[in-house]
């Protein structure tokens, strides 16, 4: 359960942070409401992951999984840098 | 390797199986913390109330005399202490619970690392007389911390944390029980002969206190957990520009060094009266910048008792009276916005003392709901075979000492602010650490307890015993000032001594009850579990 609960804990975080930062960058609202909606759905968004990744038998298939979305959402965050969003 | 030998690992998953252990093993780690945070969080509901209850009848305000203006307390005080004129210099206002003004201030002090300390200080109105230490009654103060950062240095993180785990607990609680939401919505058994009377007891607080946990979770997450997203922001969207977030985010600040040509600060209290007297505006506090200097700031906080969840500020330049930034209902940011209606759903001092009550019950509900929880998986440990009577010794310490410790060290806290001499010096620390100590004994007499109904009755009773014996001391030492305050329109310190009696014989009656089911079923398996 250890072992779970850290890939749910670092995996949660991780997918919350590049979720919420391309929302922030695609969403096309005013900054305010943009931190506002990024940070209760960064919450919502890491609970959900960790759900997940509980739900799974192993650590290890939670990890799998979740290792290939960061991958994809850090690569889009990379690719959205440098655009100016503010 | 490793993982083509365990059999887990390509077994289907099994989802609502999964979910039940992770909320029960987190469930157990995380409820004594979560405990304190929700029996804490319940009595801070009535801070303000309980601040009364322990200030006021040591230091009556005459409500017949006048209040002093406030520019002749500020200058009164400024000549009183070393104040340092480069910190902030915040006031806040006397309410209707707490009549005294709360002056806080930078003062220059040579022994400290940065040549400056925090003070704050208990003004009287009417006679600017300093009546006390801010943390000099810290009883509600110290629940209050208690509740958000356990008193402790980087508490909040921790407290954070812990929310993150109970929003977790709450949403696979509804994926376990989602099958039965509806249709055993108040489902509760009394049958003397069932065992699931805790489980249903769970089940039952935990699914109708459901849309209150969320906010309070949610915006306890807001509260103690945002720096992650303010982190990850600041560094990957404002490449590491932290005050253009703060910006964005509603927060302005104005920076600028302090300019050496003195300035009366007359013009400040004018400032302050016309803003107070706008309609819908409760004045809350004022913080002042630069106080004395030309380009000194004055910042007017209330709240629009019109709206729900609107508080406006506005921010001055005492020179001229020219606005530097406003925040009302007019002129908002979002994000701030939607945070104060967060911060006050939280608080639930939007609508009168029945709301807070509701609050109180449903944060009572929810801790019985936590020790519950913590009982189904030690009943479950102890019917299991080869489980290890350590971890269940644990287990009951946690739930017993931790939680139970709570509550009687919370009535020893109360009895120590009651009998303290109001001049002892550090007197919150002695409050303090006969907290700390009550609920290490707590803990250590419930290791190993093998009659939990048993032990959970006396601590019931010894805590019933405390809060009667503070209802005595109040009489005995200040009956007159109590008397006095209750016709001078000071009605919480009785309301506080009358929420304490009901709570003791609410005690005295739960325990005599647990003591009665010991004889109705003695082979009940709490009451002996090793049969199991």
């Amino acid at each position: 359960m250890w072992l779970k609960s850290l890939a749910a804990f670092v995996w949660g975080l991780l997918l919350a942070v590049c979720l919420v930062l391309l929302v922030f960058r695609l969403l096309p609202l005013g900054v305010d409401t943009k931190l506002l909606i990024g940070m209760l759905l960064g919450f919502c968004l890491w609970v959900t992951v960790m759900a997940y990744c509980y739900s799974r038998n192993t650590a290890k298939a939670a990890s799998i999984v979740c290792g290939k979305w960061f991958a994809v959402t850090a690569v889009a965050n990379v690719l959205l840098f440098y655009i100016p969003v503010y | 390797m490793k993982s083509s030998m365990n059999p887990r690992a390509h077994s289907p998953h099994k989802v609502i199986k999964n979910l039940v252990e992770a909320h029960s093993w987190l469930g157990l780690i995380i409820s004594p913390l979560l405990f304190i945070v929700f029996w804490a969080g319940a009595i801070t509901l009535f801070h303000d109330e309980v601040a009364q209850w322990a200030i006021t009848p040591h230091h009556p305000v005459q409500s017949s005399q006048q209040d002093l203006p406030l520019a002749t307390l500020v200058e009164q005080k400024q000549a009183e202490y070393p104040v340092d004129q480069n910190g902030r210099f915040r006031i806040n206002m006397p309410t209707e619970l707490v009549p005294y003004y709360i002056f806080y201030m930078e003062i220059v002090d040579d022994l400290a690392e940065n040549g400056r300390q925090s003070l704050a200080i208990l003004v009287d109105p009417k006679t600017g007389e300093t009546v006390a230490g801010k943390d000099d009654f810290l009883l509600s103060q110290f629940i209050y911390r208690l509740h958000y950062n356990l008193h402790l240095p980087g508490g909040s993180y921790l407290i954070g944390i812990v929310t993150l785990v109970f929003l977790f607990a709450l949403v696979s609680g509804v994926f376990i029980h989602a099958r039965k939401l509806f249709k055993h919505f108040f489902q509760y058994r009394v049958d003397k002969q069932r065992r699931d009377n805790l489980l249903d007891l769970h089940t039952v607080v935990g699914v109708m206190t459901l849309p209150f946990t969320l906010m309070y979770a949610l915006s306890g997450l807001v509260l103690n957990l945002a720096i992650v997203f303010q982190l990850a922001f600041a560094m990957f969207i404002y490449q590491g520009d932290q005050q253009a977030l703060f910006n964005d985010a509603g927060f302005k600040r104005v920076v600028e060094p302090r300019s050496q040509t003195p300035m009366a600060m007359d013009n400040a209290f004018k400032l302050i009266e016309q803003t107070r007297q706008q309609d819908n505006f409760e004045l809350r506090n004022v913080i002042f910048h630069h106080y004395g200097a030309d380009n000194a700031l004055v910042q007017v906080r209330g709240s629009d008792t019109a709206r729900f969840g609107q508080r406006d500020e506005v921010t001055y330049r005492i020179a001229n009276g020219a606005v530097v930034d406003k925040v009302n209902a007019e002129q908002y940011n979002v994000f701030r916005q939607g945070r104060d209606v967060l911060v006050t759903l939280h608080f639930g001092d939007f609508a009168g003392m029945d709301v807070r009550i509701l609050y109180f019950l449903l944060a009572m509900a929810i801790s019985a709901m936590i020790v519950a929880g913590n009982m189904l998986w030690i009943n479950k440990r102890r019917a299991q075979r080869h489980a290890s009577p350590r971890s269940i010794a644990i287990a009951s310490a946690i739930t017993m000492g931790g939680c139970g410790g709570i509550i009687v060290a919370t009535a020893v806290g109360f009895l120590c602010e009651r009998l303290l001499p109001a001049t002892l010096t550090a007197r919150g620390d002695w409050l303090v650490a006969c907290f700390v100590v009550t609920l290490l004994v707590t803990m250590l007499v419930s290791i190993n307890i093998s009659n939990i109904k048993r032990h959970i009755s006396r601590l019931l009773l010894l805590t019933s015993a405390l809060l009667l014996m503070t209802l005595t001391a109040d009489w005995l030492m200040f009956s007159e000032q109590i008397i006095t305050l209750w016709q001078n329109g000071f009605t919480a310190v009785i309301g506080v001594q009358v929420a304490m009696g009901l709570m003791a014989a609410i005690g005295v009656c739960s325990a005599l009850k647990l003591r009665d089911q010991k004889h109705v079923n003695s082979s009940d398996n709490i009451c002996h579990p090793l049969i199991n």
